[in-house]
C-alpha cells in the first residue's frame, strides 16, 4: 500500500481521464450541448496531457532509485558492494551509516551536481538502455568522466570532519586542490575504496538485521 | 446530412478515445512496474498512443463545420435587393 502513495495522484487522474472519455465516447449527443464540449475538451485534451506531466515526473522519480539502478543485471555487484563490512570503503559506509538516502544511493553520489547535472543524468540513463537492450555494455563498467570532488563536496563541503581533517590540512596546497579538483578524493592514498567490485569474491558482508 | 455528421463525429470520437484510453492503460501499466524499461513503454507507447488520440480529438473538431454555418442561410440570400 506504502509503494502506491507516490504514484496515487497520477492513477487518480488517469482514473478521471478514462471515465470522462468513457462516457463522451458512450453518449457522444452530449457534445452538442456547451457542457458537453468543456467536459471533451478536458477529457480529450487537459487531462489526457496532466496525466502524462504526473506521469513522467513519476518515472524520473522512481529511476533515482537504488532498485531501478540495480534493476539491470550488469549492476548487481555494485549493489552488492554497498555491503561491504569494511568502513574504507567508500560507497559502502556511506550507505551503511545512511550519510546517502538508501533508497536514492546510487543517484546521490552518481549524479551531476551542476545546473544542468540531473537532466544530464537522465540522458546517460537513456544511453544505459541502449547499452542493455540494443548494444552490448563495456565490461567492466567505467565512469564517462573521472570521478569529480563536486559531488563529494557537495555534502562535504563545510562539514568540520572535512574542514579541519589532519589530511586535508596537511599543507594548505592540499585543501586549495581537493577543492579545485586538482587532486581526488577517490586518488591513491586517500579514499580509494570505491566499489573494487572485482575482488567481491574476496570481501566479508554486511547483513542488515530486518 | 445533419445524422452523417453525427455519425461521423461519433466515429472519430470513439477513435480518439480508443487511443487515449488505450495510452492512460500503458501508462498506468508502466508505472506498476518497476524496471527501467518501463520508462521506454511509457513514452514510445504510452506517450505515443496518447498523442495520436489528441491529434484525432483535435483534427475531428477542427473540421466540423460551425454551428452558425450549419443552420443559417448563406448571407448573401439574407441581404435586402433594392
Amino acid at each position: 500500500m506504502r509503494e502506491l502513495l507516490p504514484i496515487a495522484p497520477v492513477l487518480a487522474v488517469l482514473a478521471i481521464t478514462t471515465v470522462v472519455v468513457a462516457l463522451v465516447v458512450l453518449r457522444p449527443g452530449l457534445t452538442a450541448v456547451r457542457g458537453g464540449k468543456i467536459l471533451a475538451f478536458f477529457g480529450f485534451l487537459i487531462f489526457p496531457v496532466v496525466a502524462a506531466l504526473l506521469g513522467f515526473e513519476s518515472h524520473v522519480e522512481r529511476s533515482k532509485e537504488t532498485s531501478f539502478c540495480l534493476g539491470c543485471h550488469i549492476m548487481a555487484p555494485y549493489g552488492k558492494s554497498l555491503y561491504v563490512d569494511d568502513p574504507s570503503y567508500i560507497p559502502a559506509s556511506h550507505f551503511q551509516n545512511a550519510r546517502v538516502p538508501r533508497d536514492q544511493a546510487c543517484y546521490t553520489c552518481h549524479t551531476d551536481y551542476s545546473i544542468y547535472g540531473g537532466f544530464r543524468s537522465k540522458i546517460r540513463g537513456l544511453h544505459h538502455i541502449y547499452a542493455q537492450y540494443l548494444s552490448t555494455p563495456q565490461q567492466p563498467v567505467k565512469l564517462y568522466h573521472p570521478y569529480n570532488n563536486r559531488e563529494c563536496l557537495h555534502c562535504h563541503l563545510g562539514a568540520r570532519s572535512f574542514e579541519q581533517g589532519a589530511v586535508h590540512n596537511a599543507d594548505p596546497q592540499t585543501m586549495i586542490d581537493i577543492k579545485s579538483n586538482k587532486l581526488s578524493c577517490v586518488s591513491s592514498g586517500c579514499h580509494e575504496n570505491v566499489h573494487d567490485v572485482s575482488n567481491a569474491g574476496h570481501l566479508k558482508y554486511w547483513r542488515p538485521q530486518q | 446530412m445533419m445524422n452523417s455528421q453525427n455519425q461521423l463525429l461519433g466515429k472519430r470520437l470513439r477513435l480518439a478515445g480508443g487511443l487515449i484510453i488505450s495510452g492512460l492503460v500503458v501508462q498506468a501499466v508502466s508505472l506498476f512496474w518497476n524496471h527501467p524499461l518501463s520508462f521506454i513503454v511509457f513514452i514510445s507507447v504510452g506517450t505515443l498512443l496518447l498523442a495520436a488520440g489528441i491529434v484525432t480529438y483535435l483534427l475531428t473538431i477542427v473540421s466540423l463545420p460551425r454551428e452558425d454555418q450549419q443552420e443559417s442561410p448563406p448571407i448573401h440570400n439574407m441581404r435586402k435587393t433594392p
